[in-house]
């Protein structure tokens, strides 16, 4: 007898519900319970599917080293086809596997997709290694990157547009964090504020189009983008900017936190406080420090955790029941 | 979600990354131009002589100093380390290989090996003076301090640098030099002849290889001297 079973006799027993008010309650929630109980083993992947993936993965990591070790004696078109064929492979792949009925060939198509995004820029960087195209110039950086990360970006945008998976969406959040730091990478000395303003800007855009519903599966876009958008607003103040720019990463802290119980997301208030505590931590000891000595900071830095972690727990539940109702 | 929605992102975040990299790449953000005027577009006829200098592909160009007119004489392999004008119709280089350094001649009109010998001079620092006797000397800051007797001439000043340019060398007259620059971004270095005081500058290549040059001035002379 389940809990809630018990809970409804003792209910209808003590005259507080009528019999038939119980059968109704009991009805709804089985068949709220039902869909999950009834999803078939196959939309879950098995072990057996994993370890197909593992073995993969361990093949193309060894194909790359074999590679890797006869560069130097490839010319420039085997460099560029060693390259671009698992990219163009990898492509078809995942355009026949994506129709398929069974979800774990669904599944391995999105995986494809997902490494064809890695792969085709990697294929891109070579071929202008090689060839330098339009003018873009091997010596010269900064351009082939940003146009190597811009068009991964694009690719993983189509590929999510095809099939909008979580695994397209990381694919996709991938690339926007190296588009950031290529376009951080375009001015003459590398800049943080730039590459995290461009990373923070993204990911505020996805993250609306993630609370209207568009971006989905909405729970990965919540977790890969609030992700991003932490990281990008820690970066300008804590890698090289100072004072002024830390203040952005304690914003984002607060949106994130404040959209979290909001929009009832664990997702965002888990990100809201791990930016709260890495950045307060960071602020005392990089501003702080000097005056107060390492062991204040660091009992300054341990309260603050034990803060964060009671915050958490008292919001995990209140987010939860959010999430249910 | 409908298809029109997923567009709908596409559109969205394409059109947020596309303001973004459109706007840096089209204000330049970040990125300053530091160089003189470019002497091959804007040559400037104050600047007297000829000029012998290495470019990124070990060969030897000789440029009109005013940069209206360059062309290259010889390629080396192994980029030289000093450059001679020997006479009116001979140049010479000093290579470093493992094995030493040799005193190369080749014939200036066609590029032609002359001569070959082992060269065991070492002129380094020698380069730094200029015939009249003023040495420049490379401050940490970018700057390059002119000085004659112990005594400061001039200071030149190189602003908006993350690091300074290189001293190349002297001109026959003594009146300008040339210092070698290396750009952010891995683009090529640059070679930038420079006035005495510091007035007159021009970028006289943008793909210079060592900071290795020698000038000559008709009716003047060459610098550096030649090996004897």
């Amino acid at each position: 007898m389940s809990e809630l079973d018990a809970d409804l006799r003792r209910w209808v027993e003590a005259g507080i519900l009528d019999p038939q008010v119980a059968e109704r309650i009991r009805a709804f929630e089985a068949a709220r319970a039902a869909p999950a109980a009834a999803r078939p083993s196959a939309e879950r992947p098995g072990v057996i599917e994993v370890l197909l993936y593992l073995g993969i993965a361990v093949l193309a990591v060894g194909v790359f080293a074999l590679a890797a070790q006869n560069w130097g004696d490839l010319a420039s078109p085997a460099r560029v086809a060693v390259t671009g064929v698992p990219a163009a492979f990898t492509l078809l792949l995942g355009a026949l596997l994506r129709d398929r009925p069974e979800p774990g060939m669904r599944r391995a198509g999105q995986l494809a997709w997902a490494a064809a995004v890695g792969l085709t820029a990697l294929a891109l960087g070579v071929y202008i290694w090689e060839y330098e195209p339009f003018g873009l110039a091997r010596d010269e950086d900064a351009t082939p990157f940003l146009v190597v990360t811009a068009a991964a970006t694009g690719l993983a945008l189509l590929l999510w547009a095809v099939t909008p998976s979580v695994l397209q969406l990381l694919a996709l959040g991938a690339s926007l964090f190296f588009l950031a730091q290529a376009i951080g990478q375009w001015p003459d000395e590398y800049s943080a504020s730039l590459a995290g303003g461009s990373l923070a800007a993204a990911a505020l855009a996805a993250i609306a189009l993630a609370e209207t519903g568009r971006l989905v599966p909405r729970a990965a876009a919540r977790t890969i983008f609030g992700l991003l958008l932490a990281v990008g607003a820690y970066q300008p103040g804590f890698s090289s900017g100072g004072t002024p720019w830390e203040i952005p990463a304690f914003l984002a802290a607060a949106g994130l936190l404040a959209l979290g119980v909001w929009r009832s997301s664990f997702q965002y208030v888990l990100w809201g406080v791990l930016l709260l505590f890495v950045a307060l931590v960071r602020a005392i000891f990089q501003n702080f420090s000097d005056q107060l000595g390492a062991p204040v900071a660091l009992i300054i830095s341990g309260v603050l955790l034990i803060g964060a972690v009671l915050l958490l727990a008292r919001l995990a539940p209140q987010l939860r029941r959010g999430v249910a109702a | 979600m409908t298809r029109s929605d997923r567009w709908f992102v596409v559109a969205v975040l394409g059109g947020v990354l596309a303001v973004i990299i459109t706007a840096v790449v089209a204000l330049g953000v970040g990125r300053k131009n530091v160089s003189p005027p470019d002497l091959q577009e804007q040559p400037n006829p104050a600047i007297p002589g000829e000029i012998l200098y290495v470019n990124r592909d070990a060969c030897i160009i000789l440029a009109r100093a005013s940069g209206e007119s360059r062309r290259q004489v010889a390629c080396t392999g192994i980029p030289p380390r000093l450059l001679f004008f020997l006479d009116e119709s001979r140049i010479a280089y000093v290579d470093a290989v493992p094995s030493g350094q040799n005193l190369v001649t080749l014939d200036l009109e066609t590029g032609r090996e002359l001569s070959r010998t082992a060269y065991k001079d070492d002129r380094t620092l020698l380069l730094q003076s200029a015939p009249d006797g003023t040495q420049a000397f490379q401050r940490d800051d970018g700057r390059i301090q002119l000085i004659r007797d112990g005594q400061v001439l001039t200071e030149i000043k190189f602003d908006g640098l993350d690091w300074g340019p290189q001293f190349a060398g002297w001109s026959p007259d003594s009146q300008w030099f040339a210092v070698t620059y290396n750009p952010p971004r891995g683009r090529g270095a640059e070679l930038w002849l420079v006035s005495r005081d510091g007035a007159v500058r021009g970028t006289l290549a943008k793909d210079a290889g060592t900071p290795a040059i020698a000038w000559r001035i008709a009716g003047v002379g060459a610098w550096p001297l030649p090996p004897e």
